[in-house]
């Protein structure tokens, strides 16, 4: 993992609720959490019900960082990788922030892979099969700090709520609104910069 | 900037963001139609999990063996007391030997669990002693020398028993420090195993 990875997650995880000082009281066990348990116990078919409620975070996260083109194999990746680690993760409720971190790592795992082999310009790839507004916007947002890049991709691509991020990502809600409101400022200068002449 | 909308879209709508949704909206995650590929089986990471499994096994082992050879010493040394009580002793020299016991370790035992164990075997309380002895141990066993005159009546050859009583002091002695050693050791091993295993789950895979 490269350093800038490392700082990363560091961030990230000083931000995070954690497994170990979450708030839930010890005997309530949130429904993402059952879904986990029984996971582990061999049900595949929870497995498909939480790729369902986190494919959108883990998308929004890896399209914060890769080539749009590159996305949907990726998000497949980190799911595969989590079925397979899913027994070594401690706590169930903090299953979120630990799928976060793995979609974060496969990430700087690609870029890194990138620059070992040859590969085709990133514009090509995006530009032909992606809305160029979208693409643009889109652009612009992963000039910002990773943080706030982040959680401004889950809120105005993915569409979640600041609370739904909090929840899913692990992270606290009071980082998630300090993210979105900086990002957001700092988007709109950007874009208010990109409208001048 | 309506920091309500851009927090959980409550309120008036901001415009800018509506706008930002919009497009960026288009590419928004769309679950794939075919199902994830599972593999057949989710196979464990032996090694991962192996390791702590296999940590506290090797620290469980260890116990028993220290366990083992205390207890060990701790029966030779009361089969060395009971040799040298050669009749009952009355209520008076429980209570006396009750007080060498508690002088010697008070933190250890308090006087009513010796009462409560001298009821239930009256022999076997200055052997229970013996093992706690710590750096008083010479008083004890002088302590002790005079208790057994007046349990048995008659003095003994003080000093081969003597020779024979420090002895099995200084194995006690021994097997103690090897206990803590073994305790030790096994302790930082779990720590160690347990650091691994926590800095591996918070990098997470690569």
């Amino acid at each position: 993992m490269s350093e800038t990875g490392t700082a990363t997650n560091l961030l990230f995880i000083a931000g995070a609720r954690g497994a170990s000082t979450a708030a839930q009281p010890a005997m309530e066990t949130s429904p993402d959490a059952r879904l986990v348990e029984d996971v582990r116990r061999g049900d595949r078919e929870s497995f498909g019900r939480l790729y369902d409620l986190y494919g959108p975070m883990v998308h929004g996260i890896l399209l914060a960082r890769v080539p749009w083109g590159e996305v949907d194999d990726l998000v497949q990746d980190v799911f595969l990788v989590a079925f397979k680690r899913i027994h070594t993760l401690r706590e169930a409720g903090a299953f979120g922030g630990w799928l976060a971190m793995i979609a974060r790592n496969r990430a700087v795992d690609f870029h890194r892979r990138r620059r070992e082999t040859e590969e085709l310009p990133e514009n090509l790839a995006q530009r032909s099969s992606v809305d160029p507004e979208a693409a643009e916007a889109l652009a612009l947002i992963r000039t910002l700090p990773e943080a706030y890049r982040e959680t401004l991709v889950l809120r105005l691509v993915e569409g979640m709520t600041g609370p739904e991020i909090a929840e899913r990502t692990g992270l606290t809600p009071a980082s998630v609104r300090v993210n979105l409101h900086r990002g957001m400022k700092l988007l709109r200068e950007k874009l208010g910069m990109e409208k001048q002449p | 900037m309506n920091e309500d909308y851009l927090w959980d879209k409550s309120g008036e709508p901001d415009p800018e963001i509506e706008r930002l949704e919009q497009t960026l909206g288009r590419l928004r995650y769309k679950r794939p139609a075919e199902p994830l590929p599972l593999p057949a089986s989710t196979r464990w990471s032996f090694k991962l999990n192996s390791q702590p499994a296999l940590a506290a096994a090797a620290a469980l082992l260890l116990l028993i063996l220290a366990g083992g050879v205390w207890l060990g010493l701790t029966r030779s040394n009361s089969s060395e007391g009971n040799s040298t009580i050669t009749s009952g002793p009355t209520p008076t020299e429980i209570r006396e030997q009750q007080q060498i016991v508690s002088d010697v370790r008070p933190s250890v035992e308090p006087d009513s669990q010796i009462e409560k164990r001298a009821s239930q075997d009256e022999g076997k309380v200055v052997a229970a002693a013996v093992p706690y002895v710590g750096s008083r141990r010479d008083k004890l066993s002088g302590r002790s020398t005079g208790a057994r005159q007046e349990l048995t009546g008659r003095r003994e050859p003080s000093r081969s028993s003597r020779e024979r009583r420090e002895q099995i002091a200084r194995d006690g002695e021994k097997a103690k420090e090897q206990l803590i050693l073994a305790l030790h050791i096994t302790s930082e091993k779990l720590n160690r195993v347990q650091k691994k295993i926590q800095t591996s789950q918070e990098r997470g895979p690569v």
